[in-house]
C-alpha cells in the first residue's frame, strides 16, 4: 500500500468579503501518490487555483482555512511560516500560468537559475555547470545561448521551460503547476506537456496540474480530481474518469466538449448558472443543476464513496455501468 | 442615456473610501472648508469687517473672547477675515482645475486617438507650455493683463491646462487599443463620438487624481500670487495677502500672518492627502488589496 | 453570387529593429484569396502572430490592405462610396475573444446593445426598448439584465451581449475571433449552440477564428490554415480533419489533446536547424521536417489535391502524402 506524497483532507476555505462570507472550498479531499501526474479539474469559481495556493500557503492573510494538509508526513497547515519557508521551493514549487510574472526581466536567466540552486540546493559545488545541465534537461539544446538571455528575450515557450527549470532546482518531491500552458499555443503546448511527463520520470517528481483543459489531463495525467464549486465531487484514473464516469457534473462536462461532432447536433449543456459562493446551496452543491438529483440531495452532503479501487465519487445518485 | 445606476465598482469605491481613515479625515477637513465657504456671512462673527471693514480703535488685539484669532493692522477680527477668504480660495482651486481639465481633456484625447497631424500640432503647442516653470509663466501673465484675482485665476488655468493634456492623450493612446473601441468603429461610430462616449469615461480616473491633488497645488500657486502682490488684491481677505501684508508683524502680533497661513496648510494637506488616498483606492492593482477585510 | 470574395490580399508594413537597425518589411498577410457564401461557417486556424487577426481588421476595414481586393456582393470595397460604407458596417460584424475586454466597462447593457441601433437608425425610445428586450431575448438573456454592468455578469454572459450587439443591424457577415476561447468548457458549449441557432435563424454567414482545430472543425463547413501570413491548406472540414495533406496541418493535428486517453499527443520532431540568409521559399521552411531542395526555391502554389481542397506544399505535391 503505497503511501500518498500529499493528502488533501476535508479541507474548508472561507474568504470574508464586502459582501459577506465567500465559502469558497468545501471539505475538498484527494490524494496524491509519488510518481504521479495528478490533475486539478474544474471551470472558473470552482475552486481549483484557492486549493492549490491552500497547499503552498500562499492564501491571503484574512482567510480562514480548516482541514488538514498531510505533505511528507506532516500537516503543513499547522506548520509556522518560518518553517514553511524551508517547504516552499525546495520539497514543494509551484509554476504559473504567466511565466514571465516568475522571471525577473532585470536579470539574465543564467543568474536567475543559480539564484535559485544556491538557495534551494546549496550543497550543489558549481551552480554554473548544474545550470546548465538543468536547461539541456528541459529541453534546450543551445543552453549556452539561454543562459546568458533576459527573459524577454525568449518566447512564452521557452520561458515556461525555463520557469520548470528553476521550480526544480530543490528537487521537489511535488510540482504544482498552475494552468502552465494555457498561455501558449498549441504546439508548444505539446512541449510543455511532454516536459511534464519527462519530469515525472525523470526525477520522481509528481505534478499537481491545474486545468479546465479536458484534452490536456487525457493526453498527460494518470489521475484526475473533478472539483465543481468548491467541492471535488470525482477522483479515479484517467481512464476511469473518461470511460466509467459517475458523477452527473463529469458526464456533462464531456458531453458538452465538441470534439467528434457534427454541426447540426446541439451539444448537450448543464443548464443554470454558478450561484453565488456566498450563500451556496444546502446539501450537495451541484444540486440545482442536476439532471439526476433527488430529495436528500438538496438536503444532505454526500460522502466520498468508493466506486473501485481508487475510484471516488460524491453522489447519491451516480451513474451506472 | 440611462439611469443612473450604481455600478458595484462605485459602491466598492464608496465603501474603500469609508473604511481610508486618512481618507475621512481629509474628506471631513474638505467638507468643513466647503461648508464654511458657503455660510461664511452666517458664521463669521463680524461679517462687514471680514470683507474689509476697517475698526480703528482695535489695531493688533491679541486673540481674546471677542476676537478669537485676534485683529489686524486694521483692527478687522482675523477669524471673519480667514472665513471669508476660504471662499476666495476654494472657488480659486475649484475655477482652476476645472477650467484647466475642460481645455486639457478633450484636446488630449482627441489628439491622442487620432493621431498623425492633430496629434502632432497640439503636442507642439502643449510641449510649448511645459517647457516654461509654470509660476513663471502665470507672473508673466498677470503681469501683462494687470494684477487681480480674476486675472491670477486666468493665468494659472492657461498655464496648468497642458499637464491634463498629456495625462488624457497617455490615456486616449491606450484605450483606443482596447477591443471595445474596436467594436465600435466596426459598428461605424465616427470619431469624436468614440471619444467622449468610450475614451472620456474610461479616462477619468487619473484625470480625478490628478485634479484633485492639483486643488492644493492651485490654492498655493493663487496664495503665492497673491503674496508677492500680483493676485488678489486689499481690501480681499485672501489667505496669501493676509500672510504678506502680515509678514512684517509676525514677531510683534503673529496671530495676523499665522492664523491664515495655517489655513492654507489646512486646505492644501486636506486636498493632497485625499488624492493620495484616492489614487491608491481607485487604482485597481492596489484596489483588490484594499478590499480584503 | 459570393458574399465576400477575397482576391490576392496582402498587407505588409514596416518594422524598425531597435533605433538604428534596418527596417525590416513584415509581410502580416500575403496574397490570400478565398470566397464566402451566404450561410457558411469559414474556419480559419492558425497559431499567434499566424495574420488571422490583421486578416480580420482588413475585412472590416479597420485598416486598408497593401493589395487585392475585396468585393462585397460583387463590389469592390475599396472603391466604396462613404454613404455605402454605412451599408457595409451593417453588413459585417465582429464578435472579440474577451468578453470583459470588449464591452467598455463603464456603460450598462443598454448602452452597449443600443450603440448600434442609435448610430444607424432612428427609434423613438419605446421602440429602442422594445428592440433591445427582442434582442436580449434572442441571445438567452433577459430585461433585469439591462441596467447592469459587464462586469457584473458571468463570461459567458457578456458574450451573449457581444453577440447581441453584433447581430443588432442584421448583419449578412459575423466575424467571429476566437468567441469561446476565454470561456469555460460548459459555458462554450452553450454559446456553440447559440451561434448555430442565430445562424440557422438568420442565415448568417461566419468566419470562425481559433487556435483549436476541435472546436474549428464542430462548427465550420470549411476550414483554411494559416501560418505566417499565409493559406497553407484549405478545404471541407472533413477533409482538412480527415485527410490533412500540409505538414503544418498535420502537426497542429498530433498535437491536439483530445479528451481521450487512448489518444495521446504525437509530437512530430521540428526542424531545429534555421537556414540562415534565405529570402523567399516556403514560408514553412524554418520547421518543416520533409523540407527539401524545391522548398527554397519559391512559394509553393496552391494545388487542388481533392473536390475543393488545396494545399500549398512542394512535398504533397510530389505525390507521396503520409
Amino acid at each position: 500500500m503505497v503511501e500518498p506524497i500529499l493528502s488533501v483532507e476535508e479541507l474548508d476555505v472561507t474568504f470574508p468579503t464586502f459582501e459577506g462570507l465567500a465559502h469558497v472550498l468545501s471539505k475538498v479531499t484527494f490524494q496524491i501518490y509519488p510518481k504521479e501526474v495528478f490533475a486539478l479539474v474544474g471551470e472558473t469559481g470552482c475552486g481549483k487555483t484557492v486549493t492549490a495556493l491552500s497547499i503552498i500557503r500562499l492564501l491571503p492573510k484574512n482567510s480562514y482555512v480548516r482541514g488538514r494538509i498531510i505533505f511528507n508526513g506532516r500537516n503543513i497547515l499547522e506548520l509556522k511560516e518560518s518553517d514553511m519557508v524551508g517547504v516552499r521551493g525546495k520539497n514543494m514549487s509551484m509554476i504559473l500560468q504567466d511565466p514571465s510574472s516568475s522571471l525577473n526581466p532585470m536579470f539574465k536567466i543564467g543568474e536567475q537559475l543559480c539564484d535559485a540552486i544556491k538557495s534551494n540546493d546549496p550543497d550543489v559545488k558549481e551552480p554554473k555547470t548544474y545550470a546548465l545541465e538543468l536547461l539541456s534537461k528541459v529541453g534546450f539544446k543551445d543552453a549556452d545561448r539561454v543562459f546568458n538571455s533576459y527573459p524577454n528575450e525568449l518566447s512564452g515557450g521557452m520561458q515556461q521551460r525555463v520557469a520548470i527549470s528553476i521550480s526544480l532546482t530543490g528537487r521537489p518531491k511535488l510540482l504544482i503547476a498552475d494552468e502552465p500552458t494555457t498561455a501558449l499555443d498549441v504546439l508548444t503546448q505539446a512541449q510543455v506537456v511532454q516536459l511534464l511527463r519527462q519530469v515525472r520520470d525523470a526525477y520522481g517528481t509528481s505534478v499537481l496540474l491545474i486545468t479546465h483543459n479536458l484534452g490536456l489531463v487525457a493526453a498527460l495525467c494518470d489521475r484526475v480530481g473533478i472539483m465543481y464549486f468548491g467541492q471535488v465531487v470525482e477522483t479515479g484514473s484517467t481512464y476511469d474518469l473518461f470511460y466509467n464516469t459517475k458523477h452527473p457534473y463529469t458526464k456533462g462536462l464531456l458531453q458538452s466538449l465538441p470534439y467528434n461532432k457534427l454541426k447540426d447536433q446541439t451539444l448537450p449543456t448543464i443548464p443554470g448558472d454558478l450561484p453565488s459562493p456566498l450563500s451556496p446551496p444546502p446539501g450537495c452543491r451541484f444540486y440545482p443543476r442536476c439532471p439526476r438529483s433527488k430529495e436528500v440531495c438538496s438536503k444532505n452532503v454526500p460522502e466520498i464513496s468508493s466506486i473501485s479501487k481508487d475510484h471516488y465519487v460524491a453522489c447519491f445518485n451516480p451513474l451506472s455501468d | 442615456m440611462s439611469r443612473l445606476t450604481l455600478s458595484k465598482e462605485t459602491k466598492i469605491t464608496l465603501e474603500l473610501i469609508r473604511r481610508d481613515k486618512l481618507a475621512m479625515l481629509s474628506l471631513l477637513i474638505i467638507t468643513f472648508f466647503v461648508v464654511v465657504s458657503i455660510t461664511a456671512p452666517f458664521i463669521a462673527p463680524y461679517p462687514s469687517q471680514g470683507e474689509g471693514l476697517p475698526v480703528p480703535e482695535k489695531r493688533f488685539l491679541p486673540p481674546s473672547f471677542e476676537n478669537p484669532f485676534g485683529t489686524d493692522y486694521l483692527g478687522r477680527d482675523v477669524l471673519s477675515r480667514v472665513i471669508f477668504g476660504a471662499r476666495i480660495s476654494l472657488f480659486v482651486g475649484i475655477f482652476v482645475v476645472c477650467v484647466a481639465i475642460m481645455i486639457g481633456v478633450p484636446l488630449g484625447l482627441i489628439a491622442g486617438y487620432f493621431g498623425g497631424k492633430v496629434d502632432e500640432i497640439l503636442m507642439r503647442i502643449t510641449d510649448v507650455f511645459l517647457s516654461f516653470p509654470s509660476l513663471l509663466f502665470a507672473i508673466a501673465l498677470v503681469a501683462t493683463l494687470g494684477p487681480g484675482l480674476f486675472n491670477a485665476m486666468i493665468s494659472l488655468s492657461i498655464t496648468w491646462w497642458p499637464w491634463y493634456a498629456r495625462l488624457a492623450r497617455a490615456q486616449a493612446v491606450t484605450i483606443k487599443e482596447q477591443p471595445y473601441v474596436l467594436a465600435s468603429q466596426v459598428i461605424g461610430v465616427k470619431g469624436l463620438t468614440i471619444v467622449f462616449r468610450h475614451l472620456l469615461p474610461n479616462a477619468l480616473t487619473p484625470i480625478i487624481v490628478q485634479g484633485t491633488m492639483d486643488m492644493s497645488s492651485a490654492i498655493l500657486a493663487e496664495a503665492g500670487l497673491s503674496f508677492i502682490g500680483l493676485g488678489a488684491q486689499a481690501p480681499s481677505p485672501e489667505w496669501g495677502l493676509m500672510v504678506s501684508t502680515g509678514r512684517i508683524y509676525l514677531l510683534n502680533y503673529w496671530w495676523f500672518p499665522v492664523f491664515p497661513g495655517l489655513a492654507i496648510f489646512l486646505v492644501a494637506i486636506a486636498f493632497n492627502l485625499f488624492g493620495d488616498s484616492l489614487r491608491d483606492i481607485l487604482d485597481p492593482k492596489t484596489r483588490k488589496a484594499g478590499g480584503q477585510m | 453570387m459570393p458574399l465576400l470574395e477575397i482576391k490576392n490580399l496582402s498587407k505588409y508594413y514596416y518594422k524598425r529593429r531597435g533605433l538604428f537597425g534596418r527596417r525590416e518589411l513584415i509581410k502580416a498577410v500575403d496574397n490570400v484569396s478565398f470566397t464566402i457564401e451566404k450561410g457558411m461557417t469559414l474556419g480559419l486556424v492558425g497559431e499567434t502572430g499566424c495574420g488571422k487577426t490583421t486578416l480580420a481588421k482588413c475585412l472590416l476595414r479597420l485598416i486598408k490592405p497593401t493589395s487585392g481586393t475585396i468585393l462585397f456582393k460583387g463590389k469592390d470595397l475599396s472603391k466604396i462610396e462613404s454613404g455605402e460604407l454605412d451599408s457595409y458596417h451593417r453588413a459585417v460584424q465582429i464578435v472579440f475573444q474577451n468578453p470583459f475586454t470588449s464591452l467598455n466597462p463603464r456603460m450598462t447593457i443598454k448602452d452597449i446593445i443600443s450603440e448600434p441601433i442609435i448610430t444607424h437608425k432612428s427609434f423613438t425610445k419605446a421602440e429602442l426598448e422594445t428592440e433591445l428586450v427582442r434582442l436580449l431575448k434572442v441571445v438567452g438573456l433577459n430585461e433585469t439584465h439591462l441596467n447592469r454592468y459587464p462586469h457584473e455578469l458571468s463570461g459567458g454572459q457578456n458574450q451573449r451581449v457581444a453577440i447581441a450587439r453584433a447581430i443588432a443591424l442584421n448583419p449578412e457577415l459575423v466575424i467571429l475571433d476566437e468567441p469561446t476561447s476565454a470561456l469555460d468548457v460548459s459555458v462554450q458549449a452553450t454559446i456553440l449552440n447559440l451561434l448555430n441557432e442565430l445562424q440557422k435563424q438568420f442565415n448568417l454567414s461566419y468566419i470562425f477564428i481559433s487556435h483549436d482545430l476541435g472546436v474549428v472543425r464542430f462548427i465550420s463547413d470549411y476550414i483554411i490554415v494559416m501560418y505566417s501570413g499565409r493559406f497553407v491548406e484549405m478545404g471541407p472540414s472533413e477533409d482538412i480533419l480527415g485527410k490533412p495533406s500540409h505538414p503544418y496541418t498535420k502537426m497542429l493535428l498530433l498535437a491536439l489533446p483530445l479528451p481521450d486517453p487512448k489518444k495521446k499527443i504525437g509530437l512530430i520532431q521540428q526542424q531545429m536547424q534555421t537556414l540562415e540568409d534565405w529570402v523567399g521559399g516556403c514560408v514553412f521552411l524554418q520547421k518543416c521536417p520533409y523540407r527539401g531542395e524545391r522548398c527554397v526555391k519559391g512559394e509553393p502554389e496552391m494545388l487542388e489535391v481533392g473536390e475543393k481542397h488545396f494545399v500549398a506544399c512542394y512535398y504533397t505535391i510530389k505525390g507521396d502524402r503520409t
